[in-house]
């Protein structure tokens, strides 16, 4: 295995969590976010499809998601910025064992094998770890496939199942999208802290005004293009593909969908169509300036079949008018022979001003902008597979 | 007495042995593997998942023969029988 490199990382700092199909990595940068130290590679031939950094609480804490096709999916965490990770005796993230199951606790693990409904249901992937609301510090969420949320009140020692969304009686109809049956967008409400947001692919975005309990799903305008005419604007069902919302701003959302691009100005009640003047409306990679609830930025895909940027050209689109219309962003970034795909969590920004922007691709570039998307700067090639990249700003 | 082996990565939990005795009588592989998590209970999340079944890379011999074409967990153990846990083939 790879000796991996290591980083230093101190006040002021900023750092880019970079989670890939084999493994993990952690860039520092100063302030002006020119130059990268790269530290990594961890977990080598894991697949880290989420990353979060806590600093709430005096902690330092890096989480990663690490996924062993051998051994299976838990959680790992580093209060050193990446030189010494978390190796954890028993999974913290688990579904409660099913009782009774004698004859089906016998088996493989064998999706196809299934002799009742829940009997083989088992952690495959974690897709997202999130913090919880700003006033409960410790609280700290996780979205795993098949379609679930976990939640930690201890920062991270220990998870239970959020059974008021398990009990929905939507889950048994929910359907794998091409990545899996994934719930890999959490959101807590800013200005409320018994609303949080989750997105599964494919279900939709679902909402909890009371802390988890009931959740309602939030799709009205968002169409589901596989499904027949007439019926192509269900309640719940859609591919959504990434969510997010403005901390200052709760109520103004932006989705990425399966086919569509919506904004909701209303918390989620409803979403308008805002695909004006985008090569595509097919994509993945979504993010929100945190300065500024009208501005976004996506990265178009030609299509569900051809997950390429189209035309070839590497092209970040930004809105800075909630959508009426957009602008491509091509300064740095190639456009002749650019077929590259950014996934849901492939892109993020930073808490500077003006915002960094950062993303990377399934051909393991990172490319990343000090100001906004003005300009861009390649900041590696050669990574693996890039699923994941967060940023934080070291206090 | 059954006899396990144990190589790579599970050894990160089993203080760095790849053969482990126990004295215990178990009367199947899954019984037998109770008494191993036992002993090392970091093994137990890695071969097996929440429900207790056998994850679907991992493969335990018993004696030299895959328990998958047997009677996975259930197959049946005697006082001497050796298990073995290996990674299957799997990633890319």
């Amino acid at each position: 295995m790879p000796t991996p490199n290591q980083v230093n990382a101190s006040s002021g700092d900023v750092l880019l969590l970079v989670g890939t199909m084999k493994g993990a990595f952690v860039l520092r940068s100063d302030k002006d976010r020119k130059q990268w130290e790269v530290g990594g590679p961890y977990f080598p031939g894991r697949a880290v499809y989420a990353m979060l950094y806590d600093d709430r609480n005096g902690r330092s804490r890096l989480w990663a998601a690490v996924n062993s096709s051998f051994w299976g999916s838990y959680l790992s965490s580093s209060d050193d910025f990446g030189k010494t990770w978390t190796e954890p005796e028993a999974y913290g993230i688990k579904f409660p064992q099913q009782e009774p199951a004698p004859a089906a606790a016998m088996q493989d693990a064998n999706p196809g094998a299934s002799a009742a409904p829940d009997a083989n249901l088992s952690v495959k992937q974690i897709w997202q770890i999130a913090l919880g609301h700003p006033d409960e510090p410790d609280t700290l969420y996780a979205g795993v496939e098949p379609a679930a949320l976990f939640k930690s009140t201890d920062a991270g020692a220990s998870w239970a199942l959020v059974q008021g969304l398990h009990d929905h009686p939507h889950r048994p109809q929910w359907q794998p999208g091409g990545g899996g049956l994934c719930l890999h967008t959490i959101l807590p409400d800013s200005s409320n802290a018994q609303r949080l947001f989750i997105a599964i692919s494919t279900g939709g975005v679902y909402r909890t005004d009371d802390g988890g309990e009931n959740w309602q799903p939030r799709n009205q305008g968002v169409r589901a293009q596989f499904l027949p005419e007439g019926q192509q604007y269900p309640e719940w069902g859609q591919c959504v593909h990434k969510i997010v919302s403005h901390p200052d701003n709760p109520q103004r959302l932006f989705l990425q969908n399966h086919w569509g691009l919506y904004r909701s100005d209303n918390g989620g009640d409803s979403w308008t169509d805002i695909a004006n003047g985008v090569p595509s409306d097919f994509g993945f990679a979504l993010e929100i300036d945190h300065h500024n609830p009208n501005t976004a930025y996506i990265i178009p895909l030609e299509s569900d079949e051809f997950r390429c940027t189209p035309e070839a050209k590497l092209r970040v689109y930004r809105t800075t008018n909630a959508g009426e219309s957009w602008e491509p962003l091509t300064n740095g970034l190639p456009q002749e022979n650019a077929f590259e795909t950014v996934l849901r969590d492939g892109m993020t920004g930073d808490t500077g001003k003006p915002m960094g922007l950062y993303f990377g691709t399934r051909n393991g570039k990172l490319f990343g902008s000090a100001d906004a998307g003005e300009s861009w700067n390649a900041i590696m090639a050669g990574l693996p597979a890039v699923v994941c990249v967060k940023s934080a700003v070291i206090n | 007495m059954i006899k396990f082996n144990v190589a790579g990565f599970l050894t990160d939990f089993t203080e760095g042995r790849n053969q482990i005795a126990i004295e215990a009588a178990p009367s199947s592989v899954g019984e037998a593997l109770g008494e191993l998590w036992k002993l090392h209970p970091g093994l137990r999340d890695r071969v097996v998942n929440e429900q207790g079944q056998l994850r679907q890379h991992v493969n335990v011999f018993l004696d030299s023969e895959n328990i998958r074409r047997k009677e996975s967990l259930e197959t049946q153990v005697a006082d001497g029988s050796e298990l073995t846990i290996l990674p299957a083939v799997s990633g890319g």
